[in-house]
Parts: structure tokens; C-alpha cells; sequence
């Protein structure tokens, strides 16, 4: 007799409707819902209602997640560990110095400009003279000529001055500017001055279009979430009210067993 | 040979990463599920299938077997689930699948299904996940958990820390509003096909 539904028990239906219950307790389930229609009506409803959450399904996705270790690091050797910038720098200074010495680097600045010499067979490799005079000349000149790179540096300095100046004359002129030097009678520059006006109109429009949109978008996202959160306290809602009319049935059939059995 | 959850979690205790990415190729999809459908939201669970496994993998050494592996996962899962709405405070969102191309879609399924049965299966599947996205959490869970992951009573009762009793009455509870809600939702679609 235990086994008996007395009433609608809802955890036993719901044990039923998943399978999760006794051969004896699905017999006095399936013996109440033949008599009683509103837990027949009940159970088919939620048959109906997990067969549409089959429907959901989730996107398929690339997930791929791994665990991937560190490699465990080997202490380094001595000539491996990095050196401090300086160490660097003077290392770098030395083995320049070292390399120049070795080939017997020369500079030398003449008429010629900047020449550059390397070996040890200096008379042999450096360039035929022309004279004597000059070989004599060339090597009484000093290694560089400092009086010469300075003239050397001004000139630079001057020209590049003299075409910075050229190009800022060039970018100065405005369209209407432009015009007017031109000699354009006031018909050209009121054409000219009606085109600029059309064309920033046609700017301020676009703008507007754009600011409009980006507003609409702003509306609609906030209505969509403003829904969403509608839609949640409905659902609360229906739930809370459920919950009541569940407990109002209980009661409502406990009182009616009650005056049977009386 | 396939070795059980509790052998490639021995293993991987003993310091085989290998294992556990074992675990987490066998495990990462029903956990990407759960987290997609409790909080509605794709990046959301993505992030929670990640943080799920490096929980797992950082807290390996104090697993104990005495749950099972993917009942401990699923469990951290569901925590990170609960601490995401939390904080977020915000209701799931019913996913809406605007970017999928239907047509290039059908192309993909097998070829017994037309786009209209395609264009009706995903309808059917915006349906119900706005129905869920209505349901109180606990319910919700409760729903997701026995109806997309088989989990038994009991199972559910473990994971959400709560009596068996409570897990079916949460049942009864969702499935109720569910039924409204869909009977709604079923009502609207065919006034909206008849106009």
C-alpha cells in the first residue's frame, strides 16, 4: 500500500516522466493517472515539452583546448649568460678598433673628397699621381681637414634651408586663394564659394546620417537588453505564481481527503 | 586502448600532461554545452570550459577519487557558471543565430534535410532557448543538467548541494513553465503565420 499514489504526488510524477522509479511505484503511477485527467494531461505535457528540448542545440565549435608545460630551462654556461650594455659597447669599440688596426685603415680628405684606404702596401695599392707635386701634396695633407667639413656643413645647411623655404611657399596657396590670384571675375568666385558651401552641406549631412544610425543602434541594443530582463522577471514570476498554485492545489486536496475519510 | 577517466587521472597526477589532455578532449564538449546553455552567451563559455580544465589541472593533487573525474569538472563548471551570472547580474541570453547562413548551412547537413526543415530546426531551437532563458537559475540548471547531460537524481542533487526532493520539485517546477511558455510561443507563431 505504500506504494499507492494518494493525491498527485508531482515528485513521483516527475520520477516517472525520467524513469527513475520503482516497477512498483510506475504501476500505482500509471494506476492514478488512468483515473485522474489532470496528471494524465500533466505527464503528456511534459513529454511534449522534452521532446522540443531536443531541438536545442549547441553551435559546433572548434575547442581544441591542451595543457601545455614548460620546457624546464638548463642553467646557462658562463659565456652564455648575457652581458650588461656597457661590457657590450666596449667590447664592440675594441674588436672596431682592433679590425681597423689590422687593415691598416686610413681617411684622408683632399680635393677629391673623403677617401678611404685599407692594406699595408699603401704605395702600391693607393692611386697613380699624376706628379710628383701632387704625391708630395697629398701626403703633407693633413688625415681630415677640419676648416673643410665645416665649409662643407654650411653649404648643406644652406641649401637645405633654401628648399625648405620653396616648399612652404608652395604649400601656402588655398583654393580660393588660388582663384583670386588667378584673376577670376566675381561670378568664378561666387561659383567657387557656392560649391564649397554645397560640399560642407553635404559634409554636415553625411555626419548627421552617421550620428543617426549610431543612436538608432544605441536604442535598439538597450530595447533588446531592456526585453531580455522583461522576459527574466516574467519567467520568475510565472514560476513564484506556480509554486503558489501548486501549493494551493496541496491543500485543497488535502482537505478534500480529509472530509472523504470523515 | 581507451584507458577510464580515473587511470588517465592517475596518470596525470604523476606528472603526464599527456593524460590530461586526454581528459580534457573527452570532456571539453559536454562542458562547453553546459556552460553555453546555462549562460546563453558563446565567448562567456568558451572562457569557462578554459578555466574549468586549469582549475582541474591546478587542483589535481587535491582530487581525491572520491567523485567521479566528471562529476568534479562538472562541478567547477557550474561554480564558474554561477560566479559569471553573479557578477554579471544578468539574465542568459537566448542565442539567436542571425550570422548563419542558412542556405550554406543546409550545404553542410546531409542531404535528406531541406532548408526549410533547417530554417524550422533552428526556429524550434530559438524557441525553447528563449523559454530556458526564462526559468530561475537553479531550475534551469537542474533542466540542463538531466536533460542534456543524463545525470540522475541523485547526481543532480550532489552537484547543486541540495536534497533529491528539492532537485524534483526544481524539476517540476521548470518543466511547468516550460509547457506555458511554449504553449505561448506555439500559439504566437501560428497567428503570426496566419497573418
Amino acid at each position: 500500500m505504500t506504494n499507492r499514489i494518494v493525491g498527485c504526488d508531482k515528485e513521483r510524477l516527475v520520477a516517472y516522466l525520467y524513469d527513475e522509479d520503482t516497477p512498483a511505484e510506475r504501476a500505482a503511477v500509471e494506476a492514478h493517472i488512468a483515473i485522474c485527467r489532470e496528471c494524465a494531461t500533466e505527464v503528456s505535457g511534459f513529454r511534449d515539452v522534452r521532446g522540443r528540448l531536443s531541438e536545442w542545440q549547441t553551435p559546433e565549435i572548434d575547442l581544441g583546448y591542451r595543457v601545455v608545460r614548460d620546457p624546464v630551462a638548463e642553467p646557462r654556461r658562463w659565456w652564455q649568460a648575457s652581458l650588461p650594455v656597457w661590457a657590450q659597447a666596449a667590447a664592440a669599440v675594441l674588436v672596431l678598433s682592433a679590425g681597423a688596426g689590422l687593415a691598416n685603415l686610413q681617411i684622408e680628405y683632399g680635393a677629391s673628397g673623403v677617401q678611404l684606404r685599407t692594406g699595408w702596401a699603401r704605395a702600391s695599392s693607393a692611386p697613380p699621381s699624376s706628379s710628383g707635386v701632387t704625391a708630395a701634396k697629398a701626403a703633407a695633407t693633413p688625415t681630415i681637414d677640419l676648416a673643410a667639413v665645416h665649409a662643407l656643413v654650411s653649404a648643406s645647411e644652406q641649401k637645405l634651408r633654401a628648399e625648405f623655404a620653396a616648399a612652404e611657399q608652395n604649400r601656402q596657396p588655398t583654393a580660393v586663394t588660388a582663384a583670386l590670384r588667378g584673376g577670376a571675375t566675381n561670378e568664378a568666385m561666387l561659383r567657387q564659394v557656392r560649391a564649397l558651401v554645397a560640399e560642407s552641406e553635404q559634409r554636415q549631412q553625411r555626419e548627421l546620417a552617421l550620428r543617426m544610425g549610431q543612436v538608432v543602434r544605441e536604442i535598439d541594443s538597450q530595447r533588446r537588453a531592456d526585453l531580455v530582463r522583461i522576459e527574466q522577471n516574467m519567467g520568475q514570476l510565472e514560476g513564484a505564481t506556480g509554486q503558489t498554485a501548486d501549493s494551493l492545489r496541496d491543500q485543497i486536496n488535502y482537505l478534500v481527503r480529509v472530509s472523504q475519510r470523515r | 586502448m581507451t584507458r577510464t577517466d580515473e587511470e588517465l587521472v592517475a596518470l596525470s597526477m604523476s606528472g603526464d600532461s599527456e593524460s590530461f589532455n586526454q581528459l580534457i578532449l573527452r570532456w571539453e564538449r559536454p562542458i562547453y554545452a553546459l556552460a553555453y546553455r546555462t549562460l546563453g552567451r558563446e565567448e562567456e563559455a568558451r572562457d569557462v570550459v578554459q578555466e574549468t580544465f586549469l582549475r582541474a589541472f591546478r587542483g589535481l593533487k587535491n582530487f581525491r577519487g572520491q567523485a567521479k573525474f566528471s562529476s568534479w569538472i562538472y562541478r567547477i563548471a557550474l561554480n564558474l557558471c554561477r560566479d559569471w551570472m553573479r557578477r554579471e547580474r544578468r539574465a542568459p541570453i537566448a542565442p539567436t543565430p542571425e550570422g548563419v547562413d542558412l542556405v550554406e548551412l543546409a550545404a553542410e547537413q546531409e542531404p535528406a534535410e531541406s532548408i526549410e526543415d533547417l530554417v524550422a530546426r533552428h526556429d524550434m531551437s530559438r524557441v525553447v532557448a528563449r523559454a530556458m532563458a526564462r526559468l530561475p537559475d537553479e531550475q534551469r540548471m537542474a533542466i540542463i543538467l538531466k536533460e542534456y547531460h543524463g545525470m540522475t537524481f541523485q547526481e543532480i542533487a550532489d552537484l547543486q548541494s541540495v536534497p533529491l526532493s528539492t532537485v524534483k520539485t526544481r524539476l517540476y517546477q521548470g518543466l511547468s513553465v516550460l509547457r506555458r511558455v511554449l504553449q505561448q510561443e506555439g500559439h504566437e507563431m501560428l497567428r503570426a503565420e496566419r497573418s
